[in-house]
């Protein structure tokens, strides 16, 4: 590779060198390069003096960003905001939400079961057992003879 | 930086509400320069970065990656700006152009009238030829050193797209900056 092919492959990138966009082996190499070479060290100067000439040509006035700072903190000062809400009540209204979501769909899809003829068995009282029968017989017994009040 | 952000959110989001004073302070200066860049005049200008700031606040919980604040409070800032365009009527006239019009010096107030006999006088007419997007990035990553990432998180392109107008914009105003040197 001759040095003008050098020198070309360097400028063409050299906006992303100062960008610091170039991987560190071409970085590495484009700075070896510019070491070495008269043209490309003037060439990368006059870059970086753009690059400051933009900043200052478009910086913020530091007076004018103080103003709006001071206002901004007076309205926030005076305001009567509500605190943001907490990303944990989101949370937790989110998980209300689904809940009822959840229940919402489990009845409609049990009512859709139930008008199909296929509804799950309704829960009915046990029957008693007949020993539980005739304890309760004992009793209306012992009550007859003038012995209520036992059971 | 960006832990710290994270912390100050955190509080104000626990209900320490004036920790958001000093977020505002941080993160003023890109704020300012997005405002102002769009909006041209100084009260609007004042008026909007307030109302970006009062927006932040009741929106501060909807932010997902708080060491991006300052990316989506540009983003914040760009919206009200082009809200209160909008609201003035003005919003079509600013931004009907294509990309690369060329902005009309004479929209601007006397500043920059004045900042043609200024030492960077030139330099910033040249600026002002760019598009609208490419203005926004330089000073984006110029002045508040946003990476390309978070500059596309601000204004809703790729950091690719961001790349190329930064790079774009260098080689325009190399450019310009050759004829001004040629013709004067």
């Amino acid at each position: 590779m001759n040095p003008t092919d050098g020198c070309q492959r360097v400028r063409g990138r050299m906006d992303e060198l100062l960008d610091d966009a170039l991987a560190p082996v071409e970085a590495a190499f484009d700075r070896g390069h510019v070491e070495a070479c008269a043209e490309c060290a003037r060439e990368l100067l006059r870059r970086e003096a753009l690059l400051d000439g933009i900043r200052r040509a478009t910086a913020p006035d530091p007076l004018e960003v103080a103003r709006a700072v001071t206002g901004t903190l007076a309205r926030l000062e005076g305001a009567s905001l509500a605190p943001p809400p907490r990303r944990e009540a989101g949370e937790r209204r989110r998980a209300i939400v689904m809940a009822v979501a959840t229940l919402a769909a489990a009845a409609v899809f049990l009512a859709l079961l139930e008008s199909a003829g296929l509804g799950v068995p309704r829960w009915s009282a046990p029957r008693l057992p007949a020993w539980t029968v005739s304890i309760q017989a004992g009793a209306d017994l012992l009550s007859g003879v003038g012995l209520g009040g036992v059971r | 930086m960006d832990t710290s952000d994270r912390d100050l959110i955190a509080r104000v989001l626990d209900g320490e509400r004036e920790r958001f004073q000093e977020l505002v302070r941080r993160h003023a200066g890109p704020i300012w320069s997005t405002v102002r860049a769009a909006l041209h005049n100084a009260e609007d200008a004042r008026d909007v970065f307030q109302e970006t700031w009062l927006r932040a606040f009741e929106r501060l919980h909807e932010l997902r990656d708080p060491s991006r604040v300052r990316a989506w409070l540009v983003s914040i800032a760009r919206n009200e700006s082009r809200a209160r365009l909008r609201r003035k009527g003005a919003f079509d006239a600013a931004s009907s152009g294509t990309e690369d019009a060329l902005v009309d010096p004479d929209a601007h107030d006397g500043l920059d009238h004045l900042a043609r006999t200024e030492e960077l006088g030139g330099l910033r007419v040249l600026i002002e030829r760019l598009p609208e997007r490419q203005r926004e990035v330089l000073d984006l990553r110029l002045n508040h050193e946003l990476s390309h990432g978070e500059i596309a998180d601000a204004l809703g392109i790729t950091p690719e797209n961001s790349r190329a107008n930064y790079y774009q914009a260098l080689r325009k105003l190399r450019a310009w900056a050759c004829d001004d040197e040629v013709t004067t």
